[in-house]
């Protein structure tokens, strides 16, 4: 799987806010290049709070926890660069403990939460007026799994 | 693992405190209350840390994290989950104990997590002594 880097050759808001020599994730392996110009504002918004994760300290949960793991918002950010709608809301963006991330669309009395964990596997719960009706894994590369969850959301 | 065994000394109207990051705080859909997110509740690494409220105080619990917010739920309620509760008292806090889920090695299930933080109640600032 590729890896990705944001542009800064554009002058997108996330270029300007995550410049090259602050980028914590800044490396030689970060090869894939993501124009923000081509990213749904939803997008933009949810990526920039995923960055916001890592600035989180060890023990920002006061059990003890590390910060989200590399693998994990790595993850996240294709997840949300994977889906390919252009108008959408911006998911809630939740730190996990033990180094996870998870992210909550909520639409009407539906909701959907992805939790992704310190590896990088996944997995999702469907709740219809607060309450739980499905769990289980989700691969994160299976856009069409993805695109069954958000649609069941907008629904 | 071992599987964990649920301590029946501990009454179902004890209650379990639990911090919260302010930031982890979302506004329920459906009742439009705030609410912790599901994620506080769940934890790959690690079983879910909990306090038994009658040994400490909601004050004690949040001593050394001024900064975060509390919620308690009561143990009936997450034994009904699936959830079990066991007594794991350190040398700074008598009052810890483990909230284990009925996922893999213990964990919470996202279906669990997501019962309890619709359940649990906020611990009122005025309640914090």
């Amino acid at each position: 799987m590729n890896d990705l880097q944001f542009s800064t050759s554009t002058s997108s808001s996330l270029g300007q806010m995550y410049p090259q020599a602050q980028r914590p994730y800044a490396s030689p392996q970060w090869s894939r290049v993501v124009l923000v110009s081509e990213l749904s504002q939803w997008q933009i918004d949810a990526i920039r709070k995923i960055f916001q994760l890592l600035a989180l300290d060890s023990d920002w949960d006061s059990y003890g926890s590390p910060p989200p793991s590399e693998v994990a918002v790595k993850a996240a950010v294709r997840l949300i660069l994977g889906i390919d709608i252009d108008y959408f809301v911006s998911p809630r963006i939740v730190p996990v403990s033990g180094g996870g991330v998870q992210l909550e669309w909520s639409l009407g009395t539906r909701e959907v939460e992805i939790e992704i964990d310190n590896e990088g596997s996944a997995e999702y719960l469907k709740s219809s007026k607060g309450k739980p009706i499905e769990e289980g894994p989700i691969s994160l590369g299976d856009l069409t799994e993805m695109r069954s969850l958000l649609t069941w959301l907008m629904t | 693992m071992s599987e964990p065994i649920d301590d029946v000394s501990i009454a179902d109207d004890e209650r379990l405190l639990r911090r919260i990051r302010p930031e982890d705080v979302v506004v329920d859909s459906v009742t439009g209350q705030r609410r912790p997110s599901s994620a506080a509740f769940k934890s790959k690494s690690n079983i879910i840390s909990v306090d038994l409220v009658s040994l400490t105080s909601p004050g004690k619990t949040l001593a050394a994290y001024r900064q975060f917010m509390l919620v308690e739920i009561d143990v009936g309620t997450v034994r009904s989950l699936g959830c079990k509760v066991v007594r794991d008292p350190l040398p700074d806090n008598p009052a810890h104990a483990l909230l284990y889920g009925s996922g893999p090695d213990g964990r919470m299930t996202a279906p669990q997590a997501k019962e309890i933080v619709s359940q649990c109640k906020w611990v009122s600032v005025r309640d914090v002594s």
